[in-house]
């Protein structure tokens, strides 16, 4: 037999993507006598590897933009790092406002603005970080100055029980210590490194993952000694301890809003704008962590 | 037949060609050369090559035995080693934190006795990679096996060849198809594993972020980078492609 006679058998099977069908078709054979299914496969298709390989990437905490938003739906792209929070305030503003259901897409604020460049739809942008807000603004994609609603601090996330006894940045950089930050284009990477600079601490990460939830993540599974996440990541979690970094050593994130230009629902996507800084909204803010202006 | 065919060609090429036309020709030497994406397209040379050999080490015996074995549950086991094929990457890299991470089943007991761990390591890309790659080495290897039979092993043993001979003679040579198609599956898997790696080993250039990792950091932020990267991957497979039509080619004459 040849490679060919192999591949054009067994194949189609495998890079059609019906990979389903063949676990099925593998457990079905549990009966059978031989297992030869798989190669009663049709030969039709070409034998073609590597696309299964192109297939695999992609999908995981990428953001698309929310293109099946039911329609008079506002479009509201915001961080990850709200990913907790907004149900809570969306479902307050569909109390006040039963025609504007909110449909909130998730992901990294500076992936936001770039995809925004590129046409994605939206009506409002929550943003962590003046930086992205910033960008955004400069590229003429707001109507408007943006709202800052809250700010998030950062924090030295340790399992509970800090078995090393970290007490500060400065103890991140010692040996011994599995330290992982957020990729620096992550937000919550980006204020680490800033942050760093500022306590003079360098640090050899274990990993650079792609979100505070990430970072935090790794703590609680017993992976990583110590991390910088922002504090509403690891905020009720009984499994980890959030350590304080000093005023002095780090700045505040702040979460800011704004309607977009491209915005449907421009009307709306302001009402929703200016309902993050009520005070009902505040204080459930407050009360996930955040810190209120 | 023709129009739905022409779509299905259509679909499946144009996305590749808008990244094409997305390259930035006139940097792209410059920006392979960074340390980052040379780091990157390193361990992608080694990781799935790693990954491979792990799978053959263990997968080609599994085969075996799920092709000519005849014990209880051969169908169940057959089942559940195919399961990462279906199973989200991201879940499978959960999954090995959670049996071979420092807090894992069986991580937790190897940490504490040799201080071995294997997330943040180059060779647990490899892990990952091999997770979700070696069902496909698995079960194109057991369907070789399935279709060559015994018949041959079994005329060489009547004729009198001993069973290190068999093995060496007839049994090897007639796997060596099956297990080379089985191995560029496998290979071609891992070098796009994603998902698993990122959960399981970690995001670090020049230890655990493998070209598709720096793709997907790099889509962020900086999507020239991204398209740069792709264009080297979708040459690497493109070149795969060719080898193995010509292998094909060969075999078939």
């Amino acid at each position: 037999m040849t490679v060919r006679g192999i591949l054009r058998r067994s194949a189609p099977l495998l890079a059609s993507g019906s990979a389903l069908a063949l676990v099925l078709t593998a457990c079905g054979s549990s009966g059978g006598s031989d297992g030869a299914e798989a190669s009663t496969a049709p030969s039709t298709s070409p034998a073609m590897a590597a696309p299964s390989a192109m297939a695999s990437m992609g999908g995981h905490g990428m953001s698309m933009p929310a293109a099946s938003a039911a329609p008079g739906s506002i479009i509201v792209l915001a961080p990850g790092t709200l990913a907790t929070a907004l149900p809570l305030v969306d479902k307050a503003f569909l109390k006040a406002h039963p025609e504007s259901p909110v449909s909130p897409n998730f992901g990294h604020s500076p992936a936001q603005v770039i995809q925004l460049q590129q046409g994605s739809p939206g009506d409002a942008f929550l943003a962590v970080g003046v930086e992205s807000m910033t960008q955004a603004k400069n590229a003429g994609l707001l109507a408007g100055d943006p709202t800052v609603f809250a700010h998030n601090r950062l924090e030295i996330v340790v399992p509970a029980g800090n078995s090393k006894k970290i007490t500060s940045l400065a103890d991140l950089g010692k040996p011994g210590v599995t330290t992982i930050l957020g990729d620096e284009s992550t937000p919550v990477g980006l204020y680490a490194k800033q942050a760093l600079a500022k306590a003079g601490v360098t640090v050899k990460p274990a990993s650079k993952e792609e979100g505070s939830p990430s970072v935090v993540q790794r703590v609680v599974t017993g992976n990583a000694d110590a991390g910088i996440a922002f504090a509403t990541d690891l905020k009720g979690n009984s499994k980890v301890t959030g350590i304080d970094i000093p005023d002095a050593e780090q700045m505040p994130a702040a979460y800011s809003a704004a309607v977009l230009k491209g915005a449907k629902h421009a009307d709306a996507a302001r009402e929703f704008v200016s309902f993050l800084t009520t005070p009902s909204v505040q204080n459930q803010l407050r009360q996930l962590g955040f810190l209120i202006p | 037949m023709v129009p739905p065919a022409l779509l299905a060609v259509a679909f499946l090429v144009l996305p590749l060609a808008g990244l094409l036309a997305n390259v930035p020709w006139t940097d792209i030497s410059a920006q392979l050369r960074t340390p980052d994406v040379r780091n990157a397209l390193y361990l992608s040379l080694i990781c799935p090559i790693g990954a491979t050999l792990l799978s053959i080490a263990l997968g080609v015996p599994l085969a075996w035995l799920l092709a000519r074995g005849r014990f209880p549950g051969r169908g169940l086991v057959r089942g559940l080693v195919t399961l990462p094929m279906v199973l989200p990457p991201v879940v499978g890299g959960v999954a090995l934190l959670y049996a071979f991470g420092r807090g894992g089943l069986v991580g937790r007991w190897g940490y504490r006795e040799f201080g071995i761990s294997l997330p943040y390591t180059t060779f647990g890309v490899m892990v990952a990679s091999a997770f979700v790659s070696m069902p496909f080495l698995i079960l194109t290897v057991e369907a070789g096996i399935v279709q060559t039979g015994v018949r041959f092993e079994e005329a060489a043993e009547t004729l009198g060849a001993g069973r290190l001979m068999v093995l060496r003679r007839i049994t090897l040579p007639m796997l060596s198809p099956s297990l080379m198609a089985g191995a560029t599956l496998c290979w071609a898997r891992a070098l796009g594993e994603l998902g698993a790696t990122l959960t399981f080993a970690g995001n670090l250039s020049g230890t655990t972020q493998t070209t598709p990792l720096a793709v997907f950091i790099a889509l962020q932020t900086k999507p020239q980078d991204a398209v740069v990267l792709s264009l080297v991957l979708f040459v690497v497979s493109l070149a795969v492609l060719l080898v193995l039509r010509g292998r094909r080619m060969v075999g078939h004459q």
